[in-house]
């Protein structure tokens, strides 16, 4: 629970705290949520700002976002084998915090984010840049077009998508331009974000992953998440134009 | 007080003694060994919503209702 709070703001973060829960079961099941369902602070703002005049479109998105969470990790936990967890806590007294530990403790988990997070988002912006230069992306792009054809949105998304990957924010980020220039209807602008929430994470946290789940399950979760994200894309974009 | 009874059937802020654990040796139990529940010992329920919060001696833990019906307690 707490790792899938912390996710609100990081999901890299978050990622990295599920190695405090208790079984592996656990471990995996934060993970793919994590990995899914959650929208870290940075996507979740301009999320929020982008759908600030269209209400029924945050409502759709949070709908549709919630009942993915709710879903996949009801599924997720009959189809993973082991027990429920059970709850045991020691609750230790509760002291007035001294102001020099709670220093002393600010830097130390500073020091921590910063020397593991911080890499894997230099090496996310090298990737960028070196994707940018070999034209790699382009090709990528071409290659995503007749995805987000398929789910209703303008070509421009394609793109975005791809960003989004490297920066889920980014992503987020480059909807808003799109908006601003009047490019996206309410529909889209749903589809759009529904899609590029459930979709992997940014590159950061999918580094995360390989680091703390192992290759196999990393990639095997980005293998379950594409299609999630982009058929649920898919069907809501069928089901808001049906009932528009 | 029965002999045995589950803690869970206890009023908040009863004391009782604890007479035996369910299922000794799976891992739930073994938590509960770990934070000092033992035969013998005396327990006190601070709490019982939304977790059976419990004191023994000085140590106080919060168990779900899961584990906590694995704790039998009598005279």
């Amino acid at each position: 629970m707490i790792p899938i709070v912390l996710g609100f703001a990081c999901d890299t973060m978050a990622t990295m705290v599920t190695r405090t829960l208790e079984t592996k079961r656990e471990r995996v099941l934060a993970t793919l949520l994590l990995a899914l369902a959650i929208p870290c602070s940075a996507q979740l703002g301009v999320i929020l700002a982008l759908m600030a005049h269209h209400p029924l479109a945050l409502g759709v998105w949070s709908l549709s976002v919630i009942g993915t969470l709710v879903v996949i990790g009801a599924l997720g936990a009959r189809v993973l084998p082991g027990d429920g967890p059970v709850f045991h806590m020691e609750l230790p007294p509760l002291r007035r915090p001294r102001l020099g530990n709670v220093l002393t403790k600010t830097l130390a988990r500073m020091q921590w984010y910063f020397l593991e997070v911080l890499p894997l988002f230099l090496l996310a912006s090298v990737f960028l840049w070196a994707g940018q230069l070999t034209g790699l992306f382009q090709v990528v792009v071409r290659g995503l077009t007749p995805v987000v054809g398929a789910l209703g949105l303008p070509i421009e998304t394609a793109r975005i998508f791809l960003f989004g990957f490297f920066r889920r924010d980014y992503g987020a980020a480059g909807l808003f331009d799109l908006q601003r220039q009047g490019l996206l209807s309410p529909i889209q602008l749903a589809v759009a974000a529904v899609t590029l929430t459930l979709f992997v994470p940014c590159i950061a946290q999918f580094l995360m992953m390989l680091k703390e789940r192992g290759a196999r399950t990393a990639i095997a979760m980005l293998a379950f998440i594409t299609p999630v994200a982009f058929g649920a894309g898919f069907l809501l974009n069928l089901v808001l134009r049906a009932f528009r | 007080m029965p002999e045995d009874l589950p803690v869970t059937l206890l009023g908040e802020g009863v004391r009782a003694r604890v007479v035996r654990l369910d299922q000794p040796g799976s891992p739930g139990t073994a938590h509960l060994v770990a934070l000092g529940v033992l035969p013998g010992v005396e327990v006190t329920l601070l709490q019982r919503y939304p977790a059976f919060v419990m004191r023994i001696g000085h140590t106080e833990f919060a168990v779900d209702d899961q584990l906590a019906r694995r704790i039998h307690v009598g005279r």
